[in-house]
């Protein structure tokens, strides 16, 4: 195979990348420095807010930095509600969920993709009717599915669907990718005398790494900031995901009480925090790309 | 098919090629597996999605309020939607000018990002990152944070408008401009977000031969783009498009928590008339039949991008 | 190549093992995963700035019938169940109760559990709803049969639960054992009848969003300007703003936006003399009850014509700790909050809101209120356990904890109260005066959630000025009377 030519290709686009600063690439950082300071500023402005006093927060026009961090803020949004077990029932729900998304809805795309059967347009196309159905007119069915099998109040209404296929969305993505994926190389790998499982397994599934990462990732943070399945499925706090947790921080004028626009701030910057530790770190796997080319040749 | 060629001998087909739409023993056997494969879903389709599905249908016949005994209305939902309700054309309206601008911005937006951190040179991790944030912040921090940006006196974004001379409009607050300023913000948090890293994953795909023969060929950018990278990618790209087109005239969240479908209706969004009506005025039936309406407008839709597609998208590994 | 597939899959199917493993354990059983805070079920009253530092429940509670409770509730945090010493050891009467707290109603979960130890005999869960969206869950509750024993509604949607059948009448409960009803603000009680029936216990009441006025008294004497007193009327209140606001520097005489709900502007109708609702509840007076058209021309000129209150551009993000507003228009409930943002940055008082042109003052009698599911299997028990919930040791400290507005006469009037804020001796009068018009305007359809959203959509361009004021006075009750037109829900 031609992994040696590719590889050879490889290392000449790296070299390219280290010889001496181009003007192209000064306009290049300029922009994305200028892009990145642009998309940032809401995240920015959440931290700063999270880290003033109340007083400051309700300052017209307000600050833009606190005067003195309040540092305060984390430990009292921490202790006025039972946020590490949140976080971690949250951390609990989301890996079971995209473990379970990644694993089945990539089997639901490999026969979408691969195989021909009567009916699969017909399932295909019901499939994509389920994302299209407003959430809110299916939740009360859902609810009452869920009551009658004694889930309530549990988690498991809010991961277990999805080791069923999840939703449609992810079996959509990875279908596209699949078929991306020439058939060349499943015919080559049947002839040669595997099964169909093996094909998937030990050829389709690792070309589509970057599309997985992609789904794991997306699945990571639609679950993470989930708010209406927990909001309608789990009714003691001990249960409650950090999502839905955030919502005891709103307020509406006929509640009264204190001010908690500090607290919902601390509060949304550490239910943001580990999203943001996951992307950074599982970046490296969208950018593996797996070079096809060489096999097609 | 290739493979078939190789088994020479003719086996007379399994009784239940028929069923399955298989025409040789082979193709019988692989739609077996084919079956056995989406079998997982299937069972998820049929318990977890089937029965709200026919539930919602049999609503939309229905005047329910989940907690009296349902009164069988026939059409008259349906006919309410049509002709008796103010709310209903304005919303549809008002969601398909939100969906028309935000779809192509943000897909055009996302894709353009995309290949921009696709040349990874150095620091692209950390622009990636700093692209994604927006999509990161919770719904309930959102509607407090965008009041502030888009404050008509002391906001960020009207005080950079009044650097270069330009007297910034009132924004949320203004019944011409809710509408627009909920499609910025959406599309500041799209730009960077999931579609974004749907296509990086696509670019992934592109492979860096197919682009050095073009460059060899002495194609420009453009041509590389147009001529490589395009079709490389058109499933993705696909797939961005109708889900971008599902989820634009699905909005709801951002109305529903930065103005609550006011100032005057400007921001009264189709699902948002749903969920108020489901929910808030207990009108399960009559909500039911208007997210009929809006699946079935949907799937008109994806079925004719469905079929469009085949003129312009290219896939390698089709099934046969 | 074999052995690399073997390892991957031997890994994903571990991980997928015990994933389902640590999920058995933490959604089927009791035990709580090791990363859990022993304390964290326990609400803190850090926020609450009477206490400093990380005091603990029983130093914040106020009266001495909370103070017992409170060691009992503080050793119950993790598990109410396990607080009741297994008496005689029978079968125990398993109940379930709503709470709305963490961190906006504090005192709900200690009361609760306090009651809980109580009562031995009972096993009860807490069961967190929030109240902005409790009108949602209330129906997926009801659909299935599964609403707490004992759960608090708004009045907001009280009648319509309540018309559905999801509450017991209290009516014979309350002649067996009477919670002390006669203490109750009578407007409050009225709030709690549906159908002439007693369906609830009131345990907080208000006269409305924005009918206290706090003033900034720094403002008011670097303009020279004398403070008002509690006999102004609405008049006198707009002038006053005129007086007070400073386009110069950007400074609004007030903030008042009375308009914002229905129910809000009720209370200067009332105050007019008049009515938004007819008496039946099925008409809509904007135009053609003459008091409700005195009031919208008042407010149409305080920002038109005065041009004293901010226009919509200008509205959000002015806050009265900002010092731009000289007389910031708030609920009593709000009062405790709105004074902990302005910390120590100028002087501030609060009054009630002003006086129609006879002396009249209008209350939109809101009410929050803890109701008996009809389908309870023990209603005394829950019964009682309502009661506790508004019983008057419970209101205090409540009130102490967060300020907010009691439902009893007697804890308004209290030692405690009138050392926190000598309003509330003054309130107490305004809501219980037989004069005062109440109770809250639901219409007669029950299809309060619509006509509030039609009435936002409508009557905000009419007070902020975008359309004419006849125009859009008529726009506004043509869209409210179609939904008061409307059938019964």
């Amino acid at each position: 195979m031609a992994t040696t030519a590719l590889g050879e290709v490889a290392r000449a686009r790296s070299l390219e990348h280290r010889r001496g600063v181009r003007p192209t690439d000064v306009v290049f950082y300029a922009l994305m420095v200028v892009l990145a300071l642009i998309f940032m500023f809401p995240f920015l402005w959440t931290l700063s807010s999270s880290l003033k006093t109340v007083q400051e927060l309700f300052d017209f026009p307000p600050p833009l930095l606190p005067k003195v961090p309040q540092f305060r803020n984390y430990v009292v949004a921490i202790n006025t509600v039972p946020m590490v077990r949140w976080i971690g029932n949250s951390v609990l729900v989301v890996v079971l969920a995209t473990l379970g998304t990644v694993l089945s809805s990539s089997v639901a795309a490999f026969s979408f993709a691969r195989f021909k059967y009567r009916g699969r347009d017909l399932i295909f196309m019901l499939t994509l009717a389920t994302l299209m159905l407003p959430g809110q007119v299916t939740l009360i069915p859902q609810f009452i599915l869920f009551h009658e099998m004694n889930l309530i109040d549990t988690l498991y209404p809010l991961w277990v669907p999805f080791w069923f296929g999840g939703t449609a969305f992810y079996i959509f993505l990875l279908r596209q990718f699949l078929m991306t994926i020439p058939a060349d190389l499943d015919e080559a790998a049947l002839i040669d005398g595997a099964s169909y499982p093996r094909v998937f397994w030990t050829i389709l599934l690792p070309l589509c790494k970057p599309a997985l990462a992609t789904c794991a990732v997306i699945s990571f943070i639609n679950q993470w900031n989930e708010f209406n399945t927990p909001l309608v499925y789990l009714n003691t706090p001990e249960k409650f995901t950090i999502a839905l947790g955030l919502s005891f921080y709103r307020n509406v004028p006929e509640q009264g009480g204190m001010p908690m626009q500090h607290l919902l701030m601390a509060a949304s910057v550490m239910a943001i925090a580990p999203c943001l530790v996951l992307f950074f770190s599982a970046q490296r796997y969208f950018v593996q790309g797996i070079v096809l080319s060489g096999l097609k040749g | 098919m290739a493979v078939a060629v190789s088994a020479p001998r003719a086996r007379s087909l399994p009784w239940y090629a028929g069923i399955v739409g298989a025409s040789t023993p082979l193709q019988a056997k692989k739609a077996l597996w084919g079956y056995l494969f989406l079998l997982p879903w299937a069972v998820g389709l049929v318990v977890f999605w089937l029965g709200p599905i026919l539930a919602s249908f049999a609503f939309s016949f229905l005047q329910y309020d989940m907690m009296s005994a349902p009164i069988f209305v026939g059409l008259d939902n349906f006919k309410k939607a049509f002709f008796g309700d103010d709310l209903f054309w304005p919303s549809l309206g008002r969601t398909f000018q939100y969906s028309l601008v935000v779809v192509p911005v943000g897909l055009g937006g996302a894709l353009g990002l995309a290949i921009l951190l696709n040349r990874g040179v150095r620091g692209t991790a950390f622009f990636r990152t700093c692209f994604f944030l927006p999509s990161l912040t919770p719904a309930v921090a959102l509607a407090l944070v965008w009041t502030w940006l888009m404050h008509p006196q002391v906001g960020p974004i009207n005080t950079a408008l009044g650097y270069v001379g330009i007297n910034g409009p009132q924004w949320l607050t203004d019944k011409n401009w809710a509408l627009w300023s909920l499609m910025i913000i959406t599309l500041w948090n799209t730009f960077g977000g999931n579609p974004m890293l749907i296509f990086l994953a696509g670019l992934q795909g592109v492979p860096d031969t197919l682009l050095d023969a073009a460059e060899i060929d002495g194609a420009g950018r453009w041509a590389k783009f147009r001529n490589v990278i395009l079709p490389m990618i058109s499933p993705t790209l696909l797939f961005n498009l109708i889900l971008g087109i599902i989820g634009a005239l699905k909005v709801f969240t951002i109305a529903y928590v930065a103005t609550n479908g006011g100032p005057a209706y400007a921001t009264w969004f189709l699902a948002l008339h749903i969920y108020n009506e489901a929910f808030k005025y207990f009108r399960m039936g009559y909500g039911s039949a208007l997210a009929w309406i809006f699946v079935i407008v949907l799937l008109i839709f994806t079925f004719i991008q469905m079929q469009l597609s085949k003129r312009w998208v290219y896939y390698a590994g089709e099934a046969d | 190549m074999p052995n690399k597939v073997i390892t991957r899959r031997g890994m994903l199917g571990s991980l997928a093992l015990s994933a389902a493993a640590v999920a058995l354990v933490a959604c089927g059983g009791a035990a709580p995963p090791p990363t859990e805070a022993p304390k964290a079920a326990a609400p803190a009253p850090t926020t609450a700035p009477a206490s400093s530092g990380a005091a603990a429940a029983p130093t914040t509670a106020p009266a001495a019938g909370a103070a017992t409770s409170a060691p009992a509730a503080a050793a119950t945090q993790a598990a109410p169940q396990a607080a009741a010493p297994a008496a005689g050891g029978g079968a125990k009467i398993p109940m379930k109760v709503a709470v709305w707290e963490m961190p906006a109603r504090q005192w709900m979960t200690p009361a609760s559990k306090a009651w809980a130890a109580k009562n031995p005999d009972v096993d009860l869960t807490l069961e967190v709803m929030v109240y902005n969206d409790f009108a949602q869950k209330q129906l997926a509750l009801l659909a299935t049969g599964t609403l707490q024993d004992v759960f608090y509604s708004g009045i907001k949607w009280f009648p319509t639960t309540a018309s559905k059948g999801g509450m017991l009448a209290l009516d014979d409960l309350t002649k067996t054992k009477d919670p002390g009803l006669d203490d109750f603000v009578p407007a409050a009680l009225q709030g709690c009848k549906f159908e002439g029936k007693l369906m609830a216990l009131p345990f907080e009441t208000q006269p409305g969003n924005y009918n206290a006025v706090m003033i900034n008294k720094d403002y008011f004497d670097s303009k020279g300007i004398k403070y008002p007193t509690e006999d102004w009327t609405y008049e006198q209140f707009s002038e006053l703003a005129a007086k007070l606001t400073d386009p110069a520097k950007k400074i609004w005489g007030t903030d008042a936006a009375l308009f914002s709900n229905y129910y809000d502007f009720t209370t200067i109708s009332y105050a007019y003399g008049g009515s938004l609702l007819s008496d039946d509840a099925k008409k809509f007076q904007l135009t053609t009850d003459p008091a409700s058209v005195k009031a919208a021309q008042w407010h149409y000129d305080l920002l038109n014509k005065l041009k004293a209150a901010p226009l919509r551009g200008d509205r959000d993000g002015l806050t009265f700790a900002s010092g731009r507003v000289a007389m910031h228009c708030d609920g009593i409930q709000g009062v405790k909050g709105t004074a902990a943002t302005i910390g120590d940055k100028f002087k501030w008082d609060v009054l009630s809101g002003p006086t129609g042109p006879t002396g009249l003052r209008g209350s939109d009698g809101f009410v929050s209120m803890y109701s008996v599911y009809a389908k309870t299997k023990y209603p005394e028990k829950s019964f009682d356990l309502a009661s506790y919930l508004t019983s008057k040791d419970v209101q205090l400290d409540s009130f102490v904890r967060e300020g907010q507005p009691p439902s009893r006469r007697s804890v308004w009037q209290s030692d405690e109260a009138q050392k926190v804020q000598p309003i509330w001796g003054r309130f107490i009068k305004w809501m219980t005066d037989p004069k005062t018009k109440g109770p809250f305007p639901h219409p007669a359809n029950l299809r309060f959630a619509e006509l509030q959203d039609k009435w936002s959509n409508t009557a905000s361009p009419l007070f902020y000025g975008e359309v004419p004021f006849d125009q859009g006075m008529k726009a506004c009750q043509d869209a409210c009377q179609a939904i008061m037109d409307l059938p019964h829900v």
